[in-house]
């Protein structure tokens, strides 16, 4: 490694420092606006580029191509659409949270698979816990809250300063 | 997430056909980045309690804790559906994915792997600069406050 490269490696780590401490700093100071901003801003902003959002797109699209066929014609169908050729359990008999997690493991299967046929390096874990988390999250307050997971839509606004 | 889980196959379709139509695509895609940058958040306020003191650890670990944790949870979550919203804009407002992603088409959506990273990376850029000058604000006027 270079002495240019290792310079941006020790700035880098100092900004995530100095964010770290200064989200702790806003939490204990209830300011929950500023630690997501420095969080997202700073943190997730100085993430590797590249190949490391592969995991955030494939958990997204798999989730919505169970999302988009189960609205349709009912949670089997979504969980065939997210996994294609994956085999899947099934799912009409089984209890509504074990929906869910069945939904959400075949979109990670699927996602996973995608990923490493990308050729993207398993060390991107920074990413890809979040995604799998999210597409849970996401599964999870659809199907149980309908359009009141999201609030009513505000497409032009911008008020995170 | 604590949402309950007493509904029917039937039911949760139903939820989804509900969701779909107010919200459409735009709105799959908002919830999705609105709990991912929730959990990246605190996945780093958790990672930060190791070599840093701070309270962060707490919001992590009570999950189920008292009203006051939960008031925190939500402003979080309320910030990050600000910029989940921010970025799905940058996203749609692409001429050839944008498309893509309000119509739902997967295929089409597929084809433009490269351009949603690339969307995704040029909205995080925009948000490192002013990041940077958040942390920056609050040293100078520490500096100031301490007569430096």
């Amino acid at each position: 490694m270079g002495s240019a490269a290792t310079t941006t490696s020790t700035a880098q780590d100092s900004l995530q420092k100095r964010a770290k401490q200064d989200m702790n700093t806003s939490v204990s100071n209830e300011d929950m606006k500023r630690a997501a901003d420095i969080g997202i801003t700073v943190l997730l902003a100085t993430q590797p580029n590249g190949p490391a959002k592969v995991p955030m797109y494939s958990n997204l699209k798999h989730a919505y191509a169970f999302a988009n066929a189960a609205s349709n014609d009912g949670v089997e169908a979504g969980v065939r659409a997210a996994t294609q050729s994956v085999v899947t359990s099934e799912v009409t008999s089984e209890s509504a949270e074990a929906t869910v997690t069945i939904a959400q493991n075949a979109v990670t299967t699927a996602a996973e698979q995608e990923t490493v046929r990308q050729g993207v390096d398993a060390a991107n874990k920074n990413l890809q816990m979040p995604s799998e988390q999210a597409t849970e999250d996401t599964l999870a307050a659809v199907m149980s809250n309908g359009a009141d997971a999201l609030s009513k839509p505000r497409r032009s606004e911008k008020e995170s300063k | 997430m604590s949402d309950t889980f007493d509904l029917s196959a039937d039911a949760q379709q139903d939820n989804l056909q509900e969701f779909m139509e107010v919200h459409g695509p735009e709105g799959f895609f908002t919830v999705y980045f609105r709990q991912l940058l929730y959990r990246f958040v605190k996945q780093e306020l958790k990672s930060a309690a190791d070599d840093i003191e701070g309270v962060g650890e707490q919001l992590y670990f009570t999950e189920d804790g008292d009203q006051l944790l939960t008031k925190h949870r939500e402003e979080l979550l309320d910030q990050c559906e600000v910029r989940a919203r921010e970025l799905v804009e940058e996203l749609t407002d692409h001429p050839t994915l944008g498309p893509a992603i309000t119509e739902g088409n997967i295929e089409a959506i597929d084809t433009h792997q490269e351009e949603f990273v690339e969307g995704v990376h040029r909205c995080f850029e925009n948000w490192k600069a002013t990041g940077i000058e958040l942390l920056d604000d609050i040293e100078s006027s520490s500096s100031e406050e301490n007569g430096e």
